[in-house]
């Protein structure tokens, strides 16, 4: 992110308590998936346990890309990214916001894909994962939102 | 502006320029020591730079605290590892009494090796369960290892999120009716894939059992027999009383290896020799 793209213009940059939101609810986002890839690399969640919850989700082959990379950790650097750019935005480096929104859509994209795997492939939810959607879910609406006021505001 | 505080802008310049004076090699500790002062008191002297640098040092500290919290967590959990326990050179759960007397469990459990043998390995398992799939070529290899030292005595112990772990404990069960639970036993976590998708699994265990030579029809009768499943029920409590809470669990002459985490083939080796050497007994 190049300093060009910071905004000298005011004292307070628009929309600061939207990016914050942003930034704060990715963070939350960000401590769930780095619990479920510590819940992956460790195996905690290979055993299966009378108290169903994320072992059946972990332990499937969909927890997994080719490389054996953790889908967890995957979600952890994309919250960790639209954190980042959240937090950049909210001071001022508006280059960052324009980046949020198709990152933010992908990750909503996923989000679907994963329900969907959850409950159809997997027969299994797992507490976590939910979590995830939910924040997802919330980040989207807020990004999605925000730009929609802001449409608003240039037409008026 | 206030002529005091222009002077401390002009102040806080020199410096930087004094630091940048003596900027060190890139890459060097020097070199990251001076950037930090010049982030710092660029901060400090001029608000327009620190809202321009704040959201990089709130990113820094984020990406640090996650980096140090998941390196910190991922580390083995060593709670039962020899340093912490020096007198107990043992993964096995230091013997805390169960919360309450263990039940017995199916009479005349099913069991591999001998029957004197000086280590008895006791597991825990659902034939549903990945990890116990997993776990079961490295059991079957302990036994064929240490033959008549070690006895291995299986527990029933099905899930209830695994929608076919009863009806494969109970086709095990129903092939030891007829004396052949282990052949069964392998069978089914050998085929685990199979049946665990299959919409109706019983068709599947009968074609088993064919390949074992069982009466078929018996066998199918077997499946739904009441005293085969409080069995089943039977190990389960027994599971219960023990505290397990997941599978595999394994107690190695009656005390749990690695209590919550999943064991490796190589865990149970060493415990197992730890109990066969002379220190052990």
């Amino acid at each position: 992110m190049s300093t060009e793209a910071f905004e000298k213009s005011g004292a307070r940059p628009r929309g600061l308590w939207w990016d914050a939101a942003t930034a704060l609810v990715a963070l939350v986002g960000l401590t769930d998936a780095a619990y479920l890839t510590v819940e992956h690399m460790t195996g905690r969640s290979v055993r299966c346990m009378i108290v169903s919850g994320c072992d059946e989700v972990l332990q499937s082959s969909y927890a997994t890309l080719a490389a054996g990379i953790p889908v967890a950790a995957v979600g952890a650097l994309a919250y960790f990214a639209v954190f980042s750019l959240a937090t950049l935005a909210a001071f001022g480096y508006g280059g960052a916001r324009r980046l949020l929104a198709p990152l933010v859509a992908v990750m909503f994209l996923a989000t679907l894909w994963f329900f969907y795997l959850q409950a159809f492939r997997i027969h299994a939810f797992c507490a976590y994962c939910l979590l995830s959607a939910a924040v997802t879910t919330t980040l989207t609406l807020l990004v999605f939102a925000r730009r929609l006021t802001d449409s608003e505001k240039r037409l008026s | 502006m206030c002529p005091s505080s222009g002077a401390r802008r002009v102040r806080g310049e020199a410096r930087l320029r004094a630091l940048s004076a003596r900027a060190a090699e890139p890459g060097s500790l020097l070199y990251f020591r001076n950037l930090t002062r010049t982030v710092l008191s660029r901060m400090s002297s001029n608000p327009e730079g620190a809202k321009r640098y704040a959201p990089f040092v709130i990113i820094g500290v984020v990406l640090a605290v996650v980096v140090v919290v998941i390196a910190l967590m991922s580390r083995p959990n060593n709670a039962n590892t020899p340093t912490q326990q020096p007198t107990q050179n043992t993964l096995l759960s230091s013997a805390s009494a169960p919360q309450r007397t263990p039940t017995a469990g199916a009479p005349n459990p099913h069991a591999r090796g001998g029957e004197k043998a000086a280590v008895t390995l006791e597991e825990f398992s659902d034939f549903q369960c990945p990890a116990c799939g997993g776990l079961d070529p490295g059991l079957r290899s302990i036994s064929r290892d240490y033959g008549e030292r070690v006895r291995w005595v299986f527990r029933n112990f099905p899930l209830s999120m695994h929608k076919y772990a009863f009806i494969a404990a109970r086709a095990a069960e129903a092939a030891g009716a007829q004396g052949k639970f282990w052949e069964m036993h392998d069978l089914l976590y050998d085929n685990q894939k199979d049946w665990v998708d299959a919409p109706e699994p019983r068709d599947l265990f009968a074609s088993y059992a064919a390949r074992l030579g069982l009466d078929v029809q018996r066998f199918r009768a077997d499946l739904d027999r009441q005293d085969l499943a409080d069995r089943i029920k039977a190990d389960y409590e027994r599971g219960i009383s023990l505290n397990v809470r997941g599978t595999p669990t394994i107690f190695i002459n009656g005390r749990e290896l690695m209590p919550g985490k999943l064991p490796s083939e190589q865990d149970i080796r060493r415990e197992i020799d730890a109990a066969l050497s002379p220190a052990g007994k």
